[in-house]
């Protein structure tokens, strides 16, 4: 007979304010195999850790139930607690009364007190079946793979190069730098983006610890923390490298047919190209799609007059395979796409620009050399009207969420356009102000005092042409008026919102993504940059939006928590596997051909004397514990360590029957 | 074709391209024949075939741990040697299929040409090694009828059914004995731990064990009938193995037995797979 | 009151670790209320989902059966719920023959962060089992 312990957790309120835990807790004590059950305030805390282990030696118990939060909460902690008290570790069962019962029934106690004692039978009926099983150590492939140029993964994979190890850094563009080497200048310093970003891209291109591989794209992982194998596709560049960046093939190039997507559509780019003069390599790539060359067979003139012979026309797309023990990803944003605002003129009034376009039209190394003239006619500007909130907090365009840096970056823009052209006067339509952070607030506010930027609270109804004016036309809720504004330009604050295929790669991965396709973490507050797919962290504004410098400090953590498990010699990795009963097996193969991670083998063996067969066998280090095989095999050979059949069975039989006292 | 058949067999005997032969032959009446299995070739004679021969041979090649085997197989039943093929119980070049021309086998408590006889595709044998005979197909598809007749019934009725069909079932086991697919090493319904099945009979328990069987068999079936003809208390275990074999084609666009390279429909998916009922 | 218990709709819920399990702990955060109707059983995904185990639900007396897995590409293993996603019309259609009603038997995707929708998909099972019940 098993000597089970329960431990019921009031969490504070959180149980105990709608479960009776003492009923549950004196409930346990009539169930078989039950030798003691207590109710503790906070389980999870020392004292309460304590009694657990108290009572495993007092009553000599050898299995535990603790029935509190979410196993995916705490699990890992009271695995931990009974290992100090001398027991296995899967020896612990978790009863979820918390998220799964006192949160959500709340509206009658009685209902969830009689749930939270079966939800606790069900756990003790799982944990009598509960075996003993060994830990198991996988070997870690200390490289790191960080997607994503920005500065987020710059600055993972500066950090975890500096601390050693190795990186490789792969972009999708043909030049790190991502969309800080877009802004002209940071909040609420005005220090130079540039300024503060490239020495990081030349730094990232020096470090011998990095591989930096642009213009390429992750394509396909397999594998587990400690082991993932990668493909990575190399997109040809058609420039080999023999390039010095000299430049003379961008200069000589005659195709002006494209639209530079680093100066956000604002001038043509050639079709061989850099994105931007500091770029990281600087080594242009063709654009195949638009040069002449590749589309009619005639021209090359890039490459007669490339002084070192790099260009190399019959470049192929390669796959590169490579295995990492850890990944960082840190894909970052697009902003909003304001085409969908018809009172904005659904994108095709020419003189109603996004905030991008506004940095690179007011960035002295931008397409107008930092003068900022409408796109339309190339005047200079008097009146310009800022919009907040464009696709941020606005349900009806399914963006509820705030962006977060939008009120910050308006301010910014319009003291940056008051530095370039005091004699211009700038608008800002605003829901709120949301400026938290170190000197945000006093940056706002100078603004709106030194700068004579005019707030005016509320939506913009409607933008239209008269003759070459723009006509803005909004309510100022504070007033109560209707106001109509007069614009040369209306810059939007477009707010942030995942990179379109951020959903392909996070199925890549198996991360999983809220309904926008941010990347979740593991958990919001204490694990915010891991994911529930261990090995592999995320920074940055694919999680979430937000700034320069909570993004640089979430890359930096990713960092710490690649070279942390990198300082393991061996991984500890879950022994919730499958095995296979090799007597029962018939050896149909139906396990083997589900299995996603070939962790099955068939072998031909004597399972007993003089009974060859033909039978499967699990690769251990191979096995994720997915249970795919044992959910298809007909003959229940195979089972799954921690969720067994007899463990199932068990809790079905328990879920299906009445408490077993008239309670 | 008797004569056919037996100096066939006795050549393969002969010229060891088998090292057992499985035929029928005839049994204690004249209307019942029972299986063969020849050895010797100076036994053939005892192989007959008429419309007596109702056991699918199918079910003795995974019992019988030889390397080289010949078989007496209708056309129907080449589907259940072709599935086994497939689920890598023997390899297609250890067993030399002996397909027999047949114009449909008899019920001999009835009297009466199997149900699945009527609108037969196999009547000649498709893919057999050696075929003896000759018949013609029938120009019909296989109907459902009956069984797209008892969909048509409430979830209460159709309970209701079954529960009294399996009041009748004693668990005798012979409908999984005589089917070909059900070669588990160690059958659940026999397993302790856990015990998937309580050894009790009745018939909540008994229709657990039908459920579970079916449910084990599905895209691997050949709806061959072996168990509707064995059941001794008349169980219609035939309107659950259609069933079968209605949803693998409708649900799955899958035959059983018709491939041995084929991937059963539970061993493989498709991302476009339907989802309409999914929430 | 046991006569009352009775009467109570049963419904056993398998959900998977990463998606439904984590949905469900989602709807606790969100403090959404649904029906307490259903007991939550914990499967690594809903590939390990064995038919079997749904047989044996229904056996044991479960009123309904609800599995849950991660949306068709998010499998944390894949592959899994594409297996499922071919297990369940069969079983479900089976079951039917069988005379389990088809509103019994469910199945849905909720992922990690879709609490919400975990809510209702057991207030759509819990109310569908009602229907069985009382409509038959």
């Amino acid at each position: 007979m098993a000597r089970i312990g329960v431990f019921v957790c009031h969490c504070g309120t959180n149980i105990a304010g709608v479960v009776d835990v003492t009923r549950v807790a004196k409930y346990a004590e009539t169930l078989p195999g039950v030798r003691i059950s207590v109710d503790y305030k906070y389980m999870c805390s020392d004292p309460g850790q304590n009694t657990i282990i108290d009572a495993v030696k007092k009553y000599n118990l050898d299995r535990i139930v603790v029935a509190a939060c979410s196993p995916r909460m705490h699990e890992g902690t009271f695995r931990k607690t009974i290992e100090r008290a001398g027991l296995n570790p899967y020896l612990m069962e978790m009863a979820n009364i918390r998220e799964h019962v006192s949160w959500v029934h709340s509206d009658d106690k009685e209902l969830a007190t009689q749930k939270a004692m079966k939800v606790m039978e069900m756990a003790v009926a799982k944990v009598r079946r509960s075996e003993a099983l060994s830990k198991m150590f996988a070997s870690i492939e200390k490289r790191a793979l960080v997607i994503g140029g920005g500065i987020a993964g710059i600055q993972a994979a500066l950090d975890i190069a500096g601390a050693g190890y190795k990186v490789v850094l792969v972009e999708k563009e043909p030049s790190i730098g991502g969309r800080m080497a877009q802004l002209d200048k940071t909040f609420p310093t005005l220090d130079c983006s540039a300024c503060i970003l490239t020495p990081k891209m030349v730094a990232v291109s020096q470090d011998p610890n990095i591989t930096l591989m642009t213009y390429a794209e992750v394509v396909e992982v397999c594998g587990y923390v400690g082991q993932f194998d990668v493909k990575i596709k190399q997109k040809a560049k058609s420039v080999n490298s023999k390039c010095i960046g000299c430049g003379v093939c961008v200069t000589k190039c005659p195709n002006r047919k494209s639209l530079s997507e680093f100066n956000e559509k604002l001038a043509p780019r050639k079709a061989i190209y850099t994105p931007f003069p500091q770029a990281v390599p600087n080594v242009p790539v063709i654009d195949r799609e638009t040069c002449t060359f590749f589309k009619t067979g005639k021209c090359k003139i890039c490459e007669k007059v490339c002084p070192t012979g790099a260009i190399e026309y019959t470049q192929q797309d390669e796959i590169i395979k490579e295995k990492f023990g850890a990944v960082v990803v840190a894909t970052g944003f697009n902003i909003y796409d304001h085409s969908n605002y018809g009172e904005y003129g659904y994108g095709e009034i020419k003189d109603v620009i996004s905030s991008l376009q506004f940095e690179r039209l007011i960035n002295s190394s931008g397409p107008t050399d930092g003068h900022v003239v409408r796109p339309s006619d190339h005047k200079e500007v008097k009146n310009v009207v800022f919009i907040q909130c464009v696709g941020s907090r606005d349900e009806s365009k399914h963006r509820p969420y705030c962006s977060r840096v939008c009120c910050m970056y308006t301010a910014k823009q319009a003291m940056l356009l008051k530095d370039h052209y005091p004699e211009t006067q700038s608008y800002v339509f605003y829901i709120d102000i949301r400026s938290a952070g170190k000197n945000y607030e006093e940056f706002v506010q100078k603004a709106q005092n030194d700068y004579g930027v005019v707030y005016l609270r509320g939506r913009v109804s409607k933008i239209y042409e008269r003759g070459d004016k723009l006509i803005v036309k909004g309510a100022d809720t504070l007033s109560g008026a209707q106001v109509e504004v007069e614009a040369d330009m209306v810059v939007l604050a477009n707010g942030l919102e995942p990179k379109a295929n951020a959903k392909e790669l996070a199925q890549l991965f198996h991360m999983s993504y809220d309904q926008y396709g941010f990347y979740n973490e593991l958990h919001p507050k204490l694990a915010p940059v891991e994911t529930a797919i261990s090995g592999v962290f995320v920074a940055g504004c694919c999680i979430s939006p937000k700034d320069i410098p909570d993004t640089v400090a979430q890359a930096s953590a990713t960092a710490a928590k690649v070279c942390a498990l990198f300082s393991k010699e061996k991984l500890e990795v879950e022994p919730l596997i499958a095995n296979v009963n090799q007597l029962t097996c018939s050896g149909c193969e139906t396990c083997y051909n589900v299995c996603p991670y070939s962790a099955i083998e068939m072998e031909d063996k004597e399972v007993r004397r003089g009974d060859m067969r033909h039978v499967a066998k699990v690769l251990e280090s191979v096995c994720k514990g997915c249970g795919a095989c044992v959910g298809s095999c007909y003959c229940k050979a195979v089972d799954l360590k921690g969720f067994s059949d007899r463990q199932v069975m068990n809790q079905i039989e328990t879920a299906t029957t009445e408490l077993s006292t008239n309670d | 074709m008797d004569k056919e058949l037996q100096e066939l067999i006795k050549k393969l005997l002969t010229e060891k391209k088998a090292e057992w032969a499985i035929g029928y032959e005839k049994a204690y009446d004249e209307f019942s024949t029972r299986p063969a299995f020849i050895i010797d070739p100076a036994d053939t004679a005892r192989l007959i075939f008429n419309k007596y021969c109702i056991n699918n041979l199918g079910l003795y090649l995974t019992k019988l741990k030889k390397n080289k085997l010949a078989v007496v197989c209708k056309g129907c039943d080449i589907a259940t040697v072709f599935e086994l093929i497939r689920e890598k119980q023997f390899k297609r070049e250890n067993v030399a299929i002996i397909g027999v021309a047949c114009e449909g086998v008899l019920d001999k408590r009835t009297n009466k040409l199997l149900e699945k006889c009527e609108n037969c595709q196999v009547k000649q044998p498709k893919g057999a090694d050696f075929t003896l005979g000759n018949a013609k197909n029938s120009e019909k598809p296989k109907s459902y009828a009956d069984v797209v007749e008892f969909e048509k019934k409430s979830s209460k009725e159709k309970l209701e059914f079954w529960n009294r069909q399996f009041e009748k079932c004693i668990r005798c086991y012979a409908c999984r004995n005589v089917c070909p697919v059900c070669y588990c090493p160690d059958c659940f319904a026999l397993r302790s731990m856990p015990e998937y099945l309580s050894k009790h009979v009745d018939a909540d328990k008994n229709k657990l064990f039908h459920m579970i069987r079916m449910q084990h068999v599905f895209g691997r079936c050949t709806d061959c009938k072996a168990c509707d003809t064995a059941c001794p208390v008349n169980i219609p275990l035939s309107m659950l193995t259609k069933k079968l074999a209605k949803d693998a084609k409708e649900l799955f666009n899958y035959e059983s037995g018709a491939d041995t390279d084929a991937r059963p429909p539970l061993s493989t998916y498709d991302e476009g797979d339907s989802e309409s009922d999914i929430m | 009151m046991s006569n009352e218990k009775k009467k109570d709709i049963n419904v056993v819920g398998f959900l998977c670790n990463w998606c439904s399990y984590a949905g469900a702990d989602m709807t606790g955060l969100g403090r959404n209320i649904y029906p307490s109707n259903i007991k939550i059983i914990r499967i690594p995904c809903t590939g390990r989902m064995d038919p079997m185990m749904i047989i044996e639900a229904f056996h044991n007396g479960a009123d309904g059966v609800l599995v849950s897995g991660c949306h068709p590409g998010d499998c944390h293993y894949s592959e899994g719920n594409f297996y499922w996603r071919r297990r369940y019309p069969h079983l479900k259609s089976l079951m039917e023959h069988f005379g389990i009603d088809k509103r019994r038997f469910h199945a849905s995707w909720v992922s990690a962060s879709e609490g919400k929708k975990f809510a209702e998909v057991v207030k759509k099972v819990v109310a569908d089992v009602k229907d069985w019940q009382e409509n038959g």
